[in-house]
């Protein structure tokens, strides 16, 4: 038994020491060593290098468990600590190959083929380059070749005990320290974004001098991090108890009058925001929390009007004032607002104060009376909504210009997702043509609304656009369903794929030059006006893709339960069940490519007008396959999967600019995982789409026999 | 009679024969006005179809590679572009260090042996860790599922190479031995296309002879008969499986080479993307999973690709018909898998093999 387990930790420190060397050699470690996790003490190549020995010990403890005790039911026969010992042997393995590594670097110039092998790398890998001249005098063994090579042994070593010991841990306390590291990376991660949100007058600033520094988190930072997420995941369980016993308090004991007026009071001050924000004409409008304060911070109408007068004394292009030019009454009115809500919350604070003072004299030692559940939970859902509803509003004005335009990607992506969801999850046809339909939904409105003589000619707006628009790519998704009624899942995926290259060749050819302005593309689309509001700039955007997002997240869940979408589902099951028993297969299939096409169209729409001029590469693979793959990563079939997908997929890459280079390998590598791993994605849909999960009885034929045989053949050889 | 044909009338039906007597009737009024308006001679077209020979042995040698893992796990194996890819580009890095030693001048033909031994041995090592390390797992699953995996397993084989080679093209060396010209009946007729057809050829009949003569051919075949009887028979169906990806590779890894002899441009980490969506198309041409299909199929496509945008395309009057050479066979894979699904070769497969 030892000597099995000794064996596994060579081979699991072999794949880690592979691991960890491809992770050099493609160049990750050495790109993402320019960003500090914490200043002065490790960057994100470091932690990648060192999580690689961490994980490999962790993982070599989760296969020792596997050994010994396979079916995870004899408590005695758990890992013992003193099995940690066999993640060190998978550390130091590890380790060796990373000197391995170190050594042919040294060694020989294999810099003409692997580009990546470089000095830089090398210094890397030997922990001279990366860190502080101070942090260097502190590193064991002092500096030099052999100094390195024996420091690099010696720490994976310790990580892979480290990451054993970690999977001996208690699991809430394992879960605890492995979220904090995670969130330290993450914060680190996001240290550009924080610096833009935080990084301004107000007690922002100090919080963000507290936990950051220029570059990275500062070690305070990190420790104060570590420190919250540990506190925060052990006290996670009595979140949602405190939160709701706030809500049946307030419930319970504030005239129902004084809570309807707080309401009506924020809602007035979070509209009158809304129209300040959208009605001034600046393309980026400045962050909100500068001007009139929300509830926590300073209210003074002296600061907001100084600030509004400052907003409209800049020069201004256009005349169509629309609300900024009643800025100053607007403004008034929120704070007038605000300081009534004020008022407000503090009568109902003092009233709460005296029912305390009340309770705690008479004798009665009944506390706070729960309020009906019923009305319990719809006060619960009320405030939860409004929350979200006023978090969604206030999220570009408080962020600023950068992080809304992340925003504004991922929302046409969720959009494109939900539209994608249709045809993938709740129809089951693997399309990775998708581009196709964001390509003619974004040239269509090109060409309908570009002011540029040379192509097009119609001038419409965006808005007479529009339906014009989502006619056209739902006639063009129905184009592209009609050849493929017939074909079988895979030969559909292919097939499809070949659509979106051939509707970019198109684009790029001389022949349809004229009309789509080949590889040059369509130039001067005018932006997206509603009335007198010009939706320029991501920070507006973001409300216009807000509310698409909103609408198709609608559509596509009132069809998943509509008579439809059961079609759909029944035909994603088994088509001939589905056709028999009444189903108009062919009929459902048109829908469903159409009604994906057309939720695309808006999506591609939008980005057209977004960006003001489009070119054929825009629309490559990569689009359809990063759609794909938050759905994949969601879950197939999965609403709320969409959107984390979206984020996790688009929204988290951009922010990280290194990243850039490497987002397909990142797409490509969270596919095959999560097939791998866990098919059913991060969110699955209660009710899954059986055609990608084989716990259910599947439809082919040859599968069942497949299945058959894996039985045979393990009974033959068990 | 009149009612029952009225009866069985469909609507998909009619709109597939309309859709299949109009690109007919294109295809042939466009080659007729070609060649009506004598734009182009004899040799042009002789000279077209040879360098339509040289491509399409080439993708034939890929095609082969999805037509015997089809044939096997009923798959495709998305990915087996940039199997090509690894072979062809690392083979580049040792064309150009023997070019810089002075080697390749002086020992041309041993040079091309030893291109061959890397890029097959790369591509070998590349298809067999995608079969082992993504596929395997997921032998058992829905069909859908290796082919998400596959498609993954692409982008992640491209943007590796891109990280490990770096981004830029490149090109391989010229040698000198394969640069003259021959004349045939008038048609000037590159050296380089006829070498790389001949040696495509010879590999194809080296596979035919391994999968219809040797041991291990036959327990190919038979493990893509029934997996089930071939386990019964004592074949150890994984290993057989492992054989296929590494015979997919090995050819591969030789279409690289063959690549890089005839077309020395253009060598990137996304060099593989469209050969091998091409390729696919040439399998599923000849029949996927028809191994002399695949051949057929591979040589068919590279003929029309060559000659289609001038014969047929310029006949119809479109501008710039070369630029639309790629999606001509992507155009043909739709109809192909529209009409004939079964391709040129094969035999009209039962539902779930279709």
């Amino acid at each position: 038994m030892t000597n099995s387990k000794l064996k596994l930790g060579i081979r699991m420190g072999a794949y880690g020491g592979v691991a960890t060397i491809y992770l050099c050699l493609v160049g990750i470690i050495e790109t993402f060593s320019d960003r500090d996790i914490i200043t002065g003490i490790i960057s994100l190549g470091h932690t990648l290098l060192f999580l690689t020995a961490l994980v490999t010990g962790y993982l070599n403890m989760q296969q020792v468990d596997k050994l010994i005790n396979p079916a995870h039911q004899v408590v005695e026969k758990a890992p013992k600590p003193k099995d940690t010992i066999h993640s060190a042997v998978a550390g130091i393995i590890t380790g060796i190959s990373l000197v391995i590594l170190v050594l042919v670097l040294d060694r020989f110039n294999i810099r003409d083929m692997l580009v990546n092998a470089s000095p830089k790398l090398f210094e890397l890998l030997l922990l001279e380059k990366g860190v502080t001249p101070t942090m260097v005098s502190l590193l064991p063994f002092g500096q030099g070749l052999a100094a390195g090579m024996l420091r690099l042994v010696v720490f994976s070593t310790v990580l892979g005990l480290v990451g054993g010991t970690l999977y001996l841990l208690p699991p809430t306390r394992r879960r605890s320290i492995m979220l904090g590291i995670a969130m330290v990376v993450l914060l680190g991660l996001l240290s550009d974004l924080m610096r833009i949100a935080l990084n301004k007058p107000g007690w922002s600033e100090g919080f963000y001098k507290l936990i950051y520094t220029g570059r990275g988190l500062s070690s305070q930072g990190a420790v104060i991090t570590l420190v919250a997420t540990a506190a925060i995941t052990s006290a996670w369980r009595y979140i949602p108890d405190s939160y709701t016993r706030v809500i049946s308090v307030i419930t319970a004991w504030l005239p129902t009058w004084i809570r309807i007026t707080l309401a009506s009071l924020l809602s007035v001050s979070l509209l009158l925001r809304l129209a300040w924000f959208l009605g001034i004409e600046n393309v980026y409008p400045p962050i909100l929390p500068d001007c009139p304060g929300l509830i926590t911070s300073n209210i003074s109408l002296t600061n907001c009007t100084e600030w509004i007068s400052q907003g409209l004394s800049a020069p201004q292009e256009s005349t169509e004032g629309g609300l900024a030019s009643s800025a100053p009454a607007v403004s008034a009115a929120i704070t007038l607002a605000d300081s009534l809500m004020l008022l407000g919350i503090a009568a109902s604070i003092f009233l709460l104060l005296v029912r305390t003072v009340q309770m705690s004299m008479s004798s009665d030692i009944q506390k706070w009376p729960a309020p009906p559940l019923q009305k319990l939970e719809r006060a619960q859902r009320l405030v939860t909504l409004y929350l979200g509803v006023a978090a969604l509003l206030f999220i570009p004005g408080v962020v600023g210009v950068y992080p809304s335009e992340v925003l504004v990607m991922v929302g046409l992506y969720v959009v494109m997702g939900l539209g994608l969801n249709i045809v993938v999850g709740m129809a089951g046809l693997l399309d990775l043509g998708y581009v196709a339909f964001f390509a003619v939904g974004a040239y269509s409105m090109a060409v309908l609304t570009t002011v540029d003589a040379s192509v097009g000619g119609a001038q419409l707006s965006f808005w007479g656009a529009l339906p014009l628009v989502v006619v056209i790519t739902g006639i063009a998704g129905l184009l592209v369903g009609a050849p493929v009624l017939r074909m079988r899942g895979d030969y559909l995926a292919i097939v499809t794929l070949g659509f979106g290259e051939i509707a970019r060749f198109l684009a790029l050819s001389d022949w349809f030059k004229p009309a789509l302005g080949g590889a040059q593309g369509i130039i001067k689309i005018p932006d997206i006006h509603i009335g007198g509001v010009e939706f320029v700039g991501p920070q507006k955007l973001y409300y216009l893709i807000l509310v698409s997002c909103l609408i198709a997240y609608f559509i596509t869940a009132r069809l998943k339960d509509s008579r439809v979408g059961r079609a759909w589902g029944a035909m994603r099951e088994d088509e001939q069940v589905a056709d028999v028993m009444g189903v108009n297969t062919t009929a459902y299939k048109l829908l469903a490519f159409a009604m994906g096409a057309l939720i695309a169209s808006v999506s591609g729409a939008i980005f057209a007008a977004k960006l003001g001029t489009i070119y054929p590469h825009s629309f490559n693979v990569q689009v359809s396959i990063t759609a794909l793959g938050l759905l994949i990563v969601g879950g197939i079939g999965s609403l709320p999967g969409v959107v984390v997908g979206a984020f996790a997929l688009v929204g988290l890459p951009e922010l990280l600019r290194e990243f850039s280079e490497y987002r397909m390998l990142f797409y490509g590598a969270a596919m095959v995982i999560m097939m791998l791993v866990r098919p059913q994605g991060l969110l699955p849909s209660a009710r899954r789409g059986h055609k990608l999960q084989g716990n259910e009885r599947d439809q082919d034929d040859w599968m069942r026999i497949a299945a058959e045989s894996e039985a045979a053949g393990s009974e033959s050889s068990g | 009679m009149l009612r029952n044909a009225l009866e069985r009338f469909s609507w998909v039906a009619f709109l597939l024969w309309c859709l299949r007597i109009g690109v007919i009737a294109l295809v042939v009024w466009g080659a007729s006005a070609t060649l009506l308006s004598g734009r182009y001679s004899a040799s042009n077209w002789i000279s077209l179809i040879v360098a339509g020979l040289a491509q399409g042995s080439v993708y034939a040698l890929i095609a082969l590679g999805y037509s015997l893992v089809y044939g096997i796990l009923l798959m495709i194996n998305f990915a087996h572009g940039e199997v090509f890819m690894a072979g062809c580009f690392t083979a580049y890095f040792a064309a150009r260090a023997l070019e810089s030693s002075g080697y390749l001048a002086k020992h041309p033909l041993l040079t091309i042996g030893a291109l061959l031994i890397v890029s097959m041995a790369v591509s070998t090592i590349v298809a067999v860790l995608l079969e082992r390390l993504a596929y395997r797992p997921l032998r058992n699953a829905p069909r859908l599922v290796p082919l998400i995996t596959a498609i993954g397993a692409s982008f992640v084989l491209q943007y590796t190479f891109r990280g490990l080679y770096g981004s830029g093209f490149s090109a391989y060396p010229t040698f000198d031995i394969l640069r003259g010209r021959w004349m045939v009946a008038g048609a000037s007729i590159q050296i380089v296309q006829v070498v790389v057809f001949i040696s495509a050829l010879l590999l194809m009949a080296v596979l035919y002879w391994f999968v219809e003569r040797t041991k291990t051919g036959k327990s190919m075949r038979a493990v893509s008969e029934d997996k089930e009887i071939a386990a019964l028979m004592g074949i150890d169906v994984n290993r057989v499986i492992l054989v296929t990806f590494a015979i997919g590779g090995l050819l591969a890894g030789a279409a690289g080479v063959l690549r890089g002899l005839y077309q020395p441009q253009g060598i990137s980490a996304f060099m593989g993307f469209i050969p091998g969506l091409k390729a696919f198309t040439a399998a599923v041409l000849g029949g996927i999973g028809n191994i002399p299909g695949a051949m057929l199929g591979g040589i068919f496509l590279g003929v029309f690709e060559s000659i289609g945008p001038n014969l047929v395309l310029e006949g119809l009057g479109i501008p710039g018909a070369n630029q639309l050479r790629d999606a001509i066979a992507i155009v043909m894979l739709v109809f192909v898998l529209i009409f004939r699904p079964q391709g040129i070769l094969g035999e009209k497969l039962s539902e779930e093999k279709a």
